[in-house]
This record gives structure tokens, sequence and C-alpha cells, in this order.
């Protein structure tokens, strides 16, 4: 068999597990994660019986992840904002998604730090890869149910959409950071990055530095491509032409920015997202009608791919090793997300429209982490030697989130008054 | 200095230089990525013809009559230029309000020979001011009402509802009155606490949805009339029948400026356009308004009239010879006559610009069929309509208005700068809007101080000029102390348009073999 035939038959096997998962969903009258849960962890028990190879390493399996499924998955999100809104709402959004994810961030961190208390085998890095996994939120579950519940305040889902889609960008780029630093300090043996040598101050800033770099390239690439998205769109005419190049900007903005000019790609595909959703906001009766259903469908694709993915690597002892670990992460988690939106919530009256105590519940307690946060911890590499810790941690939080938040959020919305 | 150092400024310098220079290609860059994309995005878009036509370059027609519309206002219109209120207008305004001096030099900007614009007749011998008297006491509703009010003021604040004013401006109005010694019509929105806060004469309306005093169903609540009409604050009962900005439409409180402490008064839900009924369901003859008017009165005890446009005037006359077969108990106390052109509510164009008689027809109108049927004594006349400096108050003043109300010479004593958003909640001076950061720019007891400034300097000029014609009081005024200017640019005594009338001896005689 050649190479080309057989990844499209593992590609096929995900995505029949992934359509198996959306029927399981149906049947039992779940979300449809969880259904795709169900199916990926069937469908990677039946793998040795079957004696099938999916092709997945922890080596590729990055690749996949930053190269093909988070460029659908951001972009899809960007995109379903409307641009009116998000500018209404954007201080809140940034003020959540800076200081609101650098609190989680730390918080996360030093709690999971301190609850684990074993520096030797679980140091500050694993800490605050965790944080910054953890800090991306997923309000698909939340929109979903505030739809089918007719409460569609504008605000509010203007609100929680951006908000998320932000703190997704920033955990990422915080992620990959976090991420360089750990790889590095992993090779050059022990070292303590947190030393107040004059060593360590010049990495701080060399960091800062990189940060910034790599935060307005993205942004200035993002610019460049929503400005060309849109111009070939207006230039081509056509709703399918408009389609595909929508695709490619997605895939391509990423690509460009991460491989070619080496600044954050995340950033990149936001940007570019709105930029050419603001401009071509004129077309959304003529060649972009059909965009919706078009992201509708790749986000489903993927977020359910993340989810079988999800299913193949999650194992039992994981349960079993890792539970206090776990439940550590879960209520950091919990805890740091409220105390940010808490600590705030009441500052946005200041720089937008005010956010008011309802909301701040729901923000808090309906922050799930889904398919970002899966998709972060599933990109670990597996030579750092807490890896498997770390994503026992971000799994539990994950179903935690799924099985416990999301379903009893339904019976908050019901109350809550919008 | 040693070389090394040197060499690490020239380091530092170039690599900035480089930062730069790709800081502006970048600038370029994306200017030319942006006015492609303006270019083909005007040319493939199918509203704006101008755009499709002139791509890129037609923008600025958008961007200049944007503008223009602010520029004009401080650069371009003429003192004497815009409406609704010109500039000289409401700079009198303003400066009555903070108490500045408001002596003008070097001849009047006013053009003196407009058709249809009013002139004073200067007496020789003008009144001395240790001759000068206050203005007289009127009493509304005296021998008919429980309780007749009586008051000196001249000027008085016209119904704004709460709802349509923000809570600060309430507040404002509401002690300004206070120490005015003026009343405040509380529009058609219910009492709020903000209308008691200050302690002023309250005028209490009920619209056509019965704000305030209305049940469950909407109708006219005798036990909340009651309530309100225990407070002594409210003196007069006034029935809206319509109002400047829409004779024929009811009352319009767009979603966007209902809150929940506005609902909570008006009685109606949050977020839903407050759309008044285009009249009272209650009746619907000359009859009816005058049983509607008697069951107030009765309930109340207190003088109760009604506010309307004037459109064709025989229903007055009708109603006064209803009045005089059914008895003087039936009549109104008093009658507010709104001009037509509009003040603050929201009102669809056509009714604001074509719809009623303007205030300087219906007024000699109303008052001279009063006098024709001997009920000129009983019921009092009340006047509002643009009346917001000394001389237009003055007119209507000696046209026969017993007394004059604005409501938008207050708003602009409260700060308002003719914005013209009133309707939009975002009424940047926070008169009309309830948005709460909009709202800190009208700060209650610095307005209040405006208010009551903006009344007494008013008063105080109307005084001027009634000195000027030789009379001891405002009051006084009668039409012999005007002119108006004909369509050739000359002065007329205002007789020869409208006639002198007296009290019709047919119907005198009538009543008195009864």
């Amino acid at each position: 068999m050649d190479g080309v035939t057989e990844l499209v038959g593992q590609g096929l096997y995900m995505a029949v597990a992934a359509v198996a998962g959306l029927g399981l969903a149906r049947i039992l009258r779940t979300d449809n994660t969880l259904g795709c849960l169900i199916s990926g962890i069937v469908a990677g028990m039946l793998l040795p019986i079957l004696d099938y190879d999916t092709g997945l390493r922890a080596d590729n399996l990055k690749s996949l992840i930053f190269f093909v499924i988070l460029p659908v998955l951001i972009f899809d999100a960007a995109w379903k904002i409307e641009p009116e809104n998000l500018l209404r709402w954007l201080g809140p959004i940034l003020l959540f998604s800076t200081v609101g994810v650098a609190i989680c961030v730390l918080l996360i961190a030093v709690l999971v730090y301190y609850g684990i208390n074993y520096p030797a085998g679980f140091p500050w890095q694993a800490a605050l890869l965790t944080g910054a996994i953890l800090a991306s939120t997923d309000p698909v579950t939340v929109v979903g149910q505030l739809k089918k519940q007719n409460k569609e305040n504008e605000g509010f889902l203007t609100l929680i959409k951006g908000e998320s889609l932000f703190n997704d960008a920033m955990s990422i780029v915080l992620f990959t950071l976090i991420l360089a630093a750990a790889g590095e300090s992993v090779i050059n043996g022990e070292v303590n990055g947190m030393e107040a040598t004059s060593e360590g101050l010049m990495k701080v800033a060399s960091m800062a530095l990189y940060f910034f770099v790599t935060f307005f390239g993205g942004m200035v690439v993002g610019l460049i491509f929503g400005l060309l998205t849109a111009i070939v769109v207006l230039f081509l005419r056509s709703g399918g032409a408009a389609l595909m190049v929508l695709v490619l900007a997605a895939f391509g903005s990423f690509y460009f920015a991460e491989h070619v000019v080496h600044v954050s790609g995340i950033i990149a595909v936001m940007v570019c997202a709105i930029v050419s959703r603001t401009c071509l906001r004129e077309q959304n009766k003529t060649y972009l009608s059909h965009a919706e259903p078009t992201w509708e469908w790749l986000e489903l694709l993927f977020t359910a791919l993340i989810f079988v993915i999800m299913g193949f690597v999650i194992t039992f002892e994981m349960f079993t090793h890792q539970w206090l670990a776990m439940l550590i992460a879960i209520a950091a988690a919990l805890g740091a997300r409220a105390m940010a939106i808490f600590m705030l919530a009441p500052l946005c009256r200041f720089i937008g429209p005010p956010v008011p105590p309802s909301w701040r519940i729901m923000l808090s307690w309906g922050g799930l982490r889904g398919a970002i946060a899966i998709a972060l911890v599933l990109s670990l590499p597996t030579d750092l030697p807490y890896w498997w810790t770390v994503q026992s941690m971000v799994f539990g939080v994950v179903l935690f989130s799924i099985l416990i938040q999301g379903t009893s959020s339904i019976y908050f919305f019901k109350k809550m008054d919008l | 200095m040693d070389l090394q150092a040197i060499a690490a400024i020239q380091n530092f310098s170039i690599k900035l230089l480089q930062f730069f220079g790709l800081l502006v290609a970048l600038g370029l860059v994306l200017f030319v990525l942006y006015i492609v994309y303006l270019y083909l995005s005007d040319v493939s878009q199918t509203k704006q013809a101008i755009r499709r036509n002139y791509p890129v370059i037609g923008h600025l027609r958008y961007k200049f009559e944007h503008v223009g519309e602010f520029f004009r206002q401080y650069f371009f219109a003429l003192d004497r230029e815009e409406l609704p209120f010109n500039r000289a207008q409401r700079s009198w305004v303003y400066r009555a309000a903070k108490n500045l001096d408001s002596m003008a030099a070097f001849g009047s900007t006013r053009p003196l020979n407009q058709p249809g614009d009013v002139v004073f007749l200067n007496d020789p011998f003008p009144t001395l001011s240790k001759d000068a008297v206050p203005p007289q006491d009127v009493t509304l509703g005296e021998g008919y009402a429980a309780q007749p009010y009586t008051t000196s003021s001249l000027f008085n604040i016209s119904g704004m509802s709460f709802g349509a004013l923000s809570v600060p401006a309430v507040t404002a109005l509401s002690k300004g009155a206070k120490k005015a010694g003026i009343w405040l019509n509380t529009g058609e929105g219910g009492l709020a606490p903000y209308h008691l806060i200050g302690g002023c004469d309250l005028v209490f309306q009920i619209g056509t949805a019965k704000y305030g005093v209305r049940d469950l169903e909407g109708n006219l609540s005798e036990d909340k009339l009651r309530q309100v009409a225990d407070r002594p604050q409210v003196k007069m009962f006034e029935i809206k029948l319509s109002q400047g900005a829409k004779p024929g439409k009811g009352g319009i409180l767009p979603a966007i400026k209902i809150t929940e402490e506005i609902a909570k008064v008006r009685g109606i839900p949050v977020g839903v356009d407050s759309i008044s009924p285009n009249r009272h369901p209650e009746f619907n003859t000359i009859e009816g308004l005058l049983d509607m008017l008697h069951y107030i009165r009765e309930v109340t005890g207190k003088p109760t009239g009604f506010k309307c446009v004037i459109g064709n005037g025989n229903w007055i006359q009708q109603m006064c010879e209803v009045i005089q077969t059914r008895g003087l108990e039936f009549a109104p106390d008093f009658i507010t006559i709104d001009s037509a052109d509009g003040g603050s509510g929201a009102a669809p164009a056509s009714l604001m610009d074509y719809m009623g008689l303007p205030i300087n027809r219906s007024l000699p109108l109303v008052v001279d069929l009063l006098i024709l049927n001997g009920l000129r004594e009983r019921i009092k006349v009340i006047c509002a309509g643009k009346l917001l400096t000394p001389s237009m108050v003055a007119w209507a003043l000696a046209m026969g208005a017993d007394f004059v109300n604005s409501a938008r010479g207050f708003m602009f004593a409260l700060g308002c700068i003719q914005a013209m958003q009133c309707n939009k909640n975002t009424c940047p001076t926070g008169v009309t809007t309830h948005n709460p950061y909009l709202q800190p720019g009208l700060n209650p007891t610095d307005k209040a101080e405006r208010v009551f400034n903006y009344a007494r300097n008013l008063a105080y000029e109307v005084g001027t000029i009634a000195h000027s014609c030789g009379v001891l009081e405002p009051r006084l005024l009668c039409r012999e102390h005007l002119e108006v200017i004909d369509e050739r640019g000359v002065a007329m005594p205002i007789r020869e348009m409208i006639p002198a009338v007296d009290k019709a001896s047919i119907i005198t005689s009538d009543r008195n073999i009864k």
C-alpha cells in the first residue's frame, strides 16, 4: 500500500469514528463531544482487534493539531462573531483575555504546583503548562444551550464567544512560549529558570521580547492575510471560490506565520478571520451566503476528531494512578476561572459595557474546557518527563467540564435571567 | 568615550533605523492593500451608487456629509440660521441659565424685516423701576375645584415625562422649579420620586396610556388617581389630548430608554417600546371630554384642564357652547395650547413638520373664542411651543395667555446642546439618556441652580419688556403693544390681522334669560 492510500484510510477510520460518535450522542441524548469521546475509546479498543494502525504518533500529533485542526477551530470561532458586537465588547474581552488569562495561568500553576507538591517530578514548567492549557475555554456547549432555550442575548453571546476566542489565542501563545522554555531547560539539564541571577533576568527579557515579536508579528501577518483574503474574494466574485479562499486563508495564514515568518500562527489566523469578516461584511448575502454552514461542518468535524483522538489516548490507568492530580486540577481550574472573572468583571464598566452579576456566574461556571485544551495537551511532546501527569489532569478537567459543568449549566441558564 | 560604547550606540541606532524602516514599509503595504480592498468592495457592492461608480474616492462624500453636520454648526451656520433653535436663542438661554450678562452691543442681528416677526411698541414714558409691581396672582379653578391653585409665576416647565428625561434631569428641574417658585409638569410618564424631590408645585399629566394612574388593564384607576391627588405638591391635573410633536399619535418611549425604574413608575414591561394609544379610548366627543374633566376634578379636588394642539378651531367653539348649556362646573379650569412644531419627543417627521396649527395662530384663536363665549375668566390659557426667550414669552402674554410653558428652554438650561438625539438614549449631555456613562455629565445640584437662574432672568426680562411698553407688570401686556411685520416688511398693528372680539351678546342674553 502506498502512503497516500494509507493516509486516506487512516483519516477515514477516524472520520467514521467521529460520525459514529455523533450518532451515539443522538441516541444517548448527550453532547456531541461526549459521544465522540466514547466512540473514540471504542475505536481505540478495536484497533488491536482489527490489527490496524491509525498512524497517529506522539511526534506527528503536534503538527497535525497545530497546522490542521487549530487553524480551523480558531478561524471558525473568530468568523462567528459579528464585528460590530466584537468592537462593542472589545474592552471587557481584552481585559479577560489578557489580565484574566494571566491570573488564570498563574493561579492554576500555583495551586497545581503546591497541590501536587513534588518538585522533582512536577516542576514549575509543568505547572505553568497546565495553567496555560486550562486557561483556554470552549463556549460551544453554552452557546448551543442558550440557543436551544431561545435566550439569545446578543451581548452575552458576543462576550462569551469573543472572550473564549481571545482566551484560546492567548493560552496557545503562552503554551508555545512555556513549552519552548521547558524544552530548553530539559535539554540543558535541570536549571531552575526562576533563579534571580542576571542570566535569569536576561532570559526573562529575551522571553518578553520573543513574546512581543511573536504576538505583534502574528497580528501583522493576520492583517495582511485578512486584507488579501478580502481582496481575492472580491476579485473572484463567486460563492464557491470565496469559500475556497476562506478555508485556504485559515490554513495559509497559520502556515505562513508559523512556518515562514516564525511568529504566532494562532494570532495570525484570528486576526485574519476578524479582518476578512469585517472587510467582507457587505457580501454576507452574496458570495458568503454559504460561509456559515461551511464553517459549521468544518468545526463539527474537527471538534469531533479531537475528541475521538482523546478517546484513543485516554486510558484507564490515568484515573487509577492520577485521580488525585485530576481532582486538584479540577479544583484549581474552577477556582482560578471564577477568581479571574469575579476580580475583573467589576472593572469592565470602566472600559466598556458593564457585566452584570448573573453573567459573571455564567461566565465562570460556563467556562468549559474543550477542544482547544485537548488539542494543546495532545500536542505535548512525550520527551517531557511530566507529560503524562499533565495530560491526565487536563483530561480530567475536560471530562468534568463535559459531564458536570455542561449538563448542570442547563439548569443554571434556565433560572438565570439574561 | 571608548570605542566600544560608540560602536554599541551605532549598532543600536542602525537597528532602530531598520525597525522604523520596516514599520514604514509595513504601513505602506497595508495601505496599498487597504486601497485595493476598498476599490474592490466598492465596485462589488450594490447598495450605494456613488461608491459603485466612483470607487474609493466616493467614500469622501459620506465622510464629508457626516463631518459637515458638526462643522456647519460651529463654523458656517450664522447666529440666526439654525432650527429648531438658532444660536442667538440658545445663547440667550445659556447665558441666562449661567446668570451671565445678557447685554449685546452694536445693534441687533435680527433682520427686523421678516414677515411675521413681532415688534413691541414702546411707551414714551416707561414704567419706573420703583413703580413696577410683581406679576399678579392668577387662581385656577376658583369656585369649582375643592383646592384651587394660585400662583404668580409666568413661565413654567412644560410636560416632559420621566423616561423621556433622565433621573438627574428631573431632579434638577424639580429643585430648580422649587427655588424659582414655578410649577413642573410631570409629562405623561407618571409621578416619579424625582419629581417630588425638590418640593416644587407639580402638574400631573394624564396621558392616553394613563401611565402612573393605570390599573392592570391600562384603564384609569380611581384609587391611584386619589393617591396622586393626596400629595399636597400635586396642584393640578392635565389630560393630554395631543402633543406638539405628534398630534394624532400617542407618546412613544423607545424600548432602549425603558429601564426597570421607569417601567415601575409607569406600570409597563421592560424592553418593549412603550406606545400610548393615539387618543383616550374612554371618550370621543366633547361631552365625553368634559365628563372626564369633571370626574377627575371631583375625584382629586384639584383644578383640571387639558392640553392639546389646536387643529380645526370649530370644536373649541362647540365646546364653549356645550359648556354654556351644561354649566360652568363642566368647563376645564385651563387649556394648555401646544404649538405644532414638536418638542423633545420622538415623532414621525411628517407629523412634526406639518400637523396642527403653530402657536401664533392657535393662541389668538382660542383666546378670542373664549372671549367671544364669555369664558375667558373661567378658563385660563397656558401656551407652549418654542417660547423660550423673553420676547416670545412677552408676546404670548400680550396675545392673551395667562401662563407660558417651555420644555426645551429648560432643557437648554440643563445643558442641552441640541444634538437632537432625545429618542436614541445617546444624549451627549445626559438630559434624555439613561446610559449611566452619559448621565454624570448632568450634575443635579449645579443644574438646579441654572434652572432657577433661567426662570428668574427670563421673568425679569419679560418684566423689562412690559415696563418699556409702559405697563406695570407683564400680565398687563395686551395686543395693542404689538405690531407684526407684514409681507412688505412693514410693521402693522396686530389688530389689522386679528380683529378685536367681544363677548357675543346673543349667547350672554340667552344665559341671562335662563
